[in-house]
């Protein structure tokens, strides 16, 4: 008897608990849809939509992870639907108390391969009360045919000056949002890991440069699972598509800071030069065409047939190299270069001019070829050679047949945009971007179609809509790849604190380095 | 229970309470751990989103410095932290005496011994909390595995590892006095070959495989995470002397008991642990027990309190105290404080950074022209200069020691007018030390001064997961709502109005060059005045001082700052020119007191310092102020 009340007591109200919760639920799930099925029937009355981040318009891949959003209109109940635009397509309904509206992942899964090449819709309903409620415009998204490479490698940092703590490679699978530590630099040394690169999307080839007072500075090359350390550290890396050599910059950089102005950070190369690496014979070597005395070379990268290695260039403007910044450094424009190379024979041929940076009036920097070999997408900007500290950097493409180069403006934002890629199948675009605010740097994803059309662009999405908006770490150097990075965490960080190094005489040397003031001196010198 | 035992306990709770109670006093009125804690960079923080967590769950060790972030939250209120720190230590107290029970109960008095450990490390600036939580997590892990019925070997060693790896990745090497302990309990106590051998190559082989193959960390810091030898962990010596007491403390206790039990030739019996758990002295005899054990436990508690109350007193230093307060007055704009604590600071511990904030503290309060001198000063000192030293690699050294400054740094440039300045100054800051509340919510106002309310938001955004910053940075939000830049903000305007407009590239330590270029822009910037007239004073540079003297008018001077009367006697007097005042008047008792320097000239400074010290005059011809003459 006894226990029979305790029964009743403890699971009565914990059943009417459920069922008021479900009845409560229905209830509103109802008067949305009701909402919802009304301004069907009404299109184009709604507000406009506000959510963050704002994907409206966005061409998507079919394999990209739920792009979970917030509202940004505050109400009660937040009433959400996602669909293609056949009635008998699957759709998914999310009814939540909270304005981060996070879409599940098989439903989303199974709606976009539903969807492929075609358009689907998210539907939003704020109920601000039971009888009162705000009906979106819906969002249209198109879902493209081809897919994009399935990770996403970046190197994830604070807004860095001279000093750093925690640097980190992280590798994101952008079918979910798994997310995974490539290299921390906790485990290393606490080293400063520099830019990562990959041999055409793919991880059975990848550089890590390293720069460290305590370790050395170096490069980490992965060859087929396995990790190694060169002697030497590589600057901005291009991987031949043969896999057999590297080609290389070699920078003398300086930073400096503005007084005044949006930007605090400025960088120069005194000096550089272009380098390349044999895996055969395991030594660096460079060519007068690589590395003039009257020029700057930097950010090399190969065309996907390895006979060109496409650069920038600029003329050697400053005579004094120990002051810093160089008197006439907004002067320093680069010019975009080729040089042609037979893997065969070794030979290398002689540098050319392929866009003079008079011609758009800007700096020509980090050119990247698409994987058909028919587009070359570069950024542009002022001055100088360090694109992320410039807020007038865009992105331009540049068509390889024709020779015709354009402003991407679809792509492009009042702050700097930098640092992209390609996927392998050359139909998306991964670039940082710091539009947002002006001071973090976030990477975005965009549709290129055969025509070399960018479409509107849309920031990776994270599994809280709202981490962006507080997240204090800048996502650089995005790099697509087609699988994981085959080296665990452990071993790369135990290989770049390894005091055993393939030892490689670099060759390519400047003048003195010219002093720099404290703030400077800890950059330089490659200490924490 | 019995009478004894209930009055045994009943002691013994009156001890504990009586020490802590002291404890909490002395922490909150001698000590008060908020001052070193949130003027202090390397304080651990708390922030309540899940990416933040996640960034402490890829290493062992991590999951401690959050927690420690958590229990820091206390430090803001000034109860907070000397609460919670008794707490802490009473937990230490009360896992230390249940080892000794478990070590057979004798001389429970050992288990202040921690403690007043404890209290000289927290004395010694323990200004985060994270050793003393990380050695608790070992203790209390040790209490837990202590706890357990004795079982088979295989049951404690599953038991132990499990326990212990999971101690590792929460704690870090925390673990290692953990299993030290463990194995030394079950070599000593249960006598048990297995599970020493195991515990005692666990310590080796946990932290070995944990850096090895599962967590992001070198494995150098896997082995000294949180200890005494980890580099970013202090006062080392009380903290190596606590994690030092307890493997001591169990083979002294095994040695007493060893040499008792021969004394008194018994045959000696290995300590088992009893049904009760907990192996209790054996009872004395009827005849001695109502007096002897009263009395010694009284003279006991007695000779605690005294080892401890001299302990905490001895070791206490007032000055490093007072510094930390100058800080944290600066930090709060108490400038009154700052004042009043460094007037009582022996010229040891008058470091760069306490005379750059005496001298901000006098520019806010209006007295730098008029008693600067009062303090000690020399040309290098005017505000802390980290441009230093000869080489790249010394300055890149220098800096590396002194990494701390840059979260002191910000706040004057940012009064100056220096707005990059000190947005650069903060993000060396915040990449050093990591998101510190104080970091990033000057962050937010850079942004807001320079008009980047986008990305303001994201510091004010990241804010409002920590639970004592979030209402500042929740106010601000809403104001932002209404206002997107803050522009009716009086702080943001003033030093809007300041800001420097043209880019200029000098050094910090030509503070005079770069106030000059600050009036350049902006000739109201009555701050970069006043600081380059005190450049020009401390460098002697009585010339660039009286080229400047017309800018007083237009800045709203009603009279002569005493330090500009008499530099402009002395400049007068070595150049014998008279210079063109306006109406600016030299107070009669300046003058007088010129006159009587004058005369006096040629003796020593010791004999002038109280009569002068605190003049220009006196610095002019000494080269110090009068407080850094030694009496």
């Amino acid at each position: 008897m006894r226990k029979r009340w305790i029964v009743l007591g403890v699971g009565g109200p914990l059943l009417l608990g459920v069922l008021l919760w479900v009845g409560d639920r229905q209830l509103w799930l109802a008067r949305c849809r009701a909402w919802s099925n009304y301004h069907a029937q009404h299109a184009g009355e709604g507000l406009p939509t506000r959510i963050n981040p704002d994907y409206d318009g966005a061409v998507i891949p079919p394999n990209i992870a739920p792009l979970n959003f917030r509202a940004l209109t505050a109400g009660r109940r937040y009433y959400v639907r996602i669909a293609g635009r056949g009635r008998r397509q699957p759709a998914i309904e999310l009814l939540s108390r909270s304005p981060s509206l996070r879409i599940p992942e098989r439903p989303w899964r199974r709606l976009l391969e539903a969807n492929v090449g075609r358009d689907i819709t998210i539907d939003l309903c704020v109920a601000l009360s039971s009888r009162r409620h705000e009906r979106h415009n819906p969002i249209c998204l198109s879902v493209a045919r081809e897919p994009i490479d399935p990770y996403l490698v970046n190197r994830v940092i604070p807004p860095l000056y001279n000093y750093w703590e925690h640097i980190e490679v992280r590798q994101r699978d952008l079918r979910s949002f798994r997310e995974r530590t490539v290299v921390h630099n906790r485990a290393a040394g606490n080293a400063c890991l520099n830019c990562h690169s990959f041999r055409e999307n793919r991880a059975d080839r990848m550089t890590l440069g390293v720069r460290s007072g305590t370790v050395g500075s170096s490069t980490v090359m992965v060859c087929d699972g396995v990790a190694e350390k060169v002697g030497t550290k590589f600057g901005y890396t291009a991987w031949h598509p043969s896999g057999l050599l590297a080609a290389y910059s070699v920078n003398e950089v300086r930073q400096f800071f503005h007084w005044a102005g949006q930007e605090v950070r400025d960088v120069v190369d005194l000096d550089s030069g272009l380098a390349y690496y044999d895996l055969r014979g395991q030594r660096a070597w460079t060519t007068p065409g690589l590395n003039r005395d009257d020029r700057l070379e930097t950010y090399p990268t190969w065309t996907p047939d390895g006979q060109w290695l496409y650069f920038c260039s600029a003329p050697f403007p400053w005579r004094n190299r120990h002051r810093i910044p160089p008197e006439n450094y907004r002067q320093c424009r680069y010019d975009l270069c080729r040089i042609s190379y037979d893997v065969e024979t070794k030979r290398w041929g002689e540098p050319e001019v392929v866009l003079p940076a008079a011609e758009l009036g800007k700096s020509l920097l980090l050119p990247r070829i698409s994987p058909d070999g028919r587009f070359l997408l570069f950024c542009a900007c002022d001055y100088g050679c360090f694109p992320i500290y410039q807020p007038s950097s865009d992105l331009y493409l540049l068509d390889l047949r024709t020779g015709r180069w354009r402003r991407l403006d679809v792509l492009n934002s009042p702050r700097s945009e930098s640092w992209h890629c390609w996927s392998s199948n050359g139909r998306w675009v991964a670039f940082s971007s710091k539009r947002q605010d002006g001071l973090f740097t976030r990477t975005y994803l965009s549709y290129v179609d055969a025509s070399g059309k960018t479409h509107q662009p849309f920031v990776v999405p994270q599994k809280d809509p709202a981490s962006y908006d507080s997240c204090l770490k800048t996502y650089t150097v995005p790099e697509l790849i087609l699988e994981p990075v085959p080296v665990r965490p452990q071993r790369l960080a135990q290989t770049i604190i390894d005091p055993t190094q393939t030892q490689v005489d670099s060759p390519i040397s400047f003048e003195p380095k010219a002093q720099a003031s404290a703030p400077e001196a800890a950059w330089q010198t490659g200490r924490r | 229970m019995n009478a004894i035992d209930r009055r045994a306990n009943l002691l013994t709770l009156v001890r504990h309470g009586a020490f802590l109670t002291l404890l909490c006093l002395y922490l909150r009125y001698w000590v008060t751990p908020a001052i070193h804690f949130e003027a202090h960079p390397h304080s651990p923080v708390f922030y309540s989103n899940v990416a933040y967590l996640k960034e402490f769950l890829s290493y062992p060790g991590g999951l401690v410095y959050y927690l420690a972030g958590f229990v820091a939250l206390a430090y803001h209120w000034p109860w907070g932290g000397p609460l919670v720190l008794t707490a802490m230590v009473g937990l230490v107290c009360w896992a230390t005496d249940v080892l000794i029970l478990a070590m057979g109960g004798k001389l429970r008095e050992l288990a202040f011994g921690p403690a007043i450990l404890l209290v000289v490390a927290l004395n010694g600036l323990m200004d985060h909390p994270i050793a003393l939580v990380a050695l608790l997590a070992a203790l209390l892990s040790l209490a837990l595995y202590l706890a357990l019925p004795a079982g088979s070997d295989g049951a404690r060693i599953g038991v132990f590892l499990a326990v212990g790896a999971l101690l590792h990745y929460v704690a870090g090497s925390a673990f290692l006095l953990f299993a030290l302990l463990a194995g030394l309990h079950e070599l000593l106590v249960r006598r048990r070959r297995l599970p020493t051998l195991v515990a005692l190559l666990s310590m080796e082989a946990i932290p070995y495989l944990g850096a090895t193959y599962l967590f992001s960390t070198a494995l150098v810091d896997a082995y000294r995470r949180w200890s005494p030898w980890d580099p970013t962990i202090g006062p080392r010596y009380p903290l190596a002397a606590c994690f030092l007491y307890f493997p001591l403390l169990v083979v002294g206790l095994s040695l007493w008991q060893w040499i008792a039990s021969r004394r008194s030739r018994a045959p000696a019996e290995p300590l088992r642990r009893s049904k009760s758990r907990r192996a209790r002295p054996k009872a004395a005899p009827a005849t001695s027990r109502a007096t002897a054990p009263h009395v010694r436990s009284l003279a006991g508690t007695a000779a605690i309190l005294i080892v401890a109350v001299v302990t905490a007193l001895g070791t206490f230093d007032a000055n490093v105290h007072r510094v930390l307060t100058v800080d944290d007055c600066a930090r709060r704009s108490d400038w009154e404080g700052v004042l009043r604590a460094a007037r009582r600071l022996p010229m040891l511990y008058y470091t760069d950074l306490v005379n750059q904030h005496v001298n901000q503290a006098l520019y806010e309060t209006g007295r730098l022209g008029d008693e600067m001198f009062a303090y000690p000063q020399t040309p290098l000192w005017l505000i802390v200069d980290l441009d230093l030293g000869a080489s790249p690699e010394e300055q890149g050294l220098k800096m590396q020691h002194r990494a701390d400054l840059w979260f002191q740094l910000g706040d004057l440039d940012l009064r100056l007018g220096l707005v990059n300045e000190a947005e650069h100054e903060a993000h060396e800051a915040l990449a050093m030390h990591g998101p510190h509340p104080e970091i990033l919510k000057r962050l937010a106002l850079v942004n807001l001064i320079k008009q980047q309310p986008d990305a303001a938001r994201v510091f004010l955004k990241a804010l409002l997961a920590n639970p004592v910053y979030a209402p500042w940075a929740a106010d601000r939000l809403q104001r932002m709502a209404r206002d997107p830049s803050l522009s009716s903000d009086p702080y943001i305007r003033r030093v809007q109005a300041l800001q420097c407009r043209r880019d200029r590239r000098l050094p910090r330590h030509e503070l005079h060059l770069r106030c000059r270029g600050l009036l350049t822009d902006n000739p109201r910037n009555r701050m970069a005045f006043e600081y380059f007239m005190a450049s020009c004073l401390l460098r002697k540079d009585l010339a660039g001082f009286v080229r400047e003297l017309p800018r007083l008018e237009a800045l709203g001077y009603r009279e002569l700052p005493r330090h500009y009367q008499e530099a402009l006697l002395v400049y007068e007097r070595e150049t014998r020119t008279i210079v063109d005042r306006g109406d600016y008047a030299i107070a009669p008792e300046v003058l007088q007191r010129f006159a009587d320097f004058s005369q006096a000239a040629g003796r020593d400074p010791t004999a002038l310092a109280d009569r002068f010290g605190d003049s220009y005059f006196f610095y002019r011809a000494f080269g110090v102020t009068g407080s850094m003459v030694p009496r």
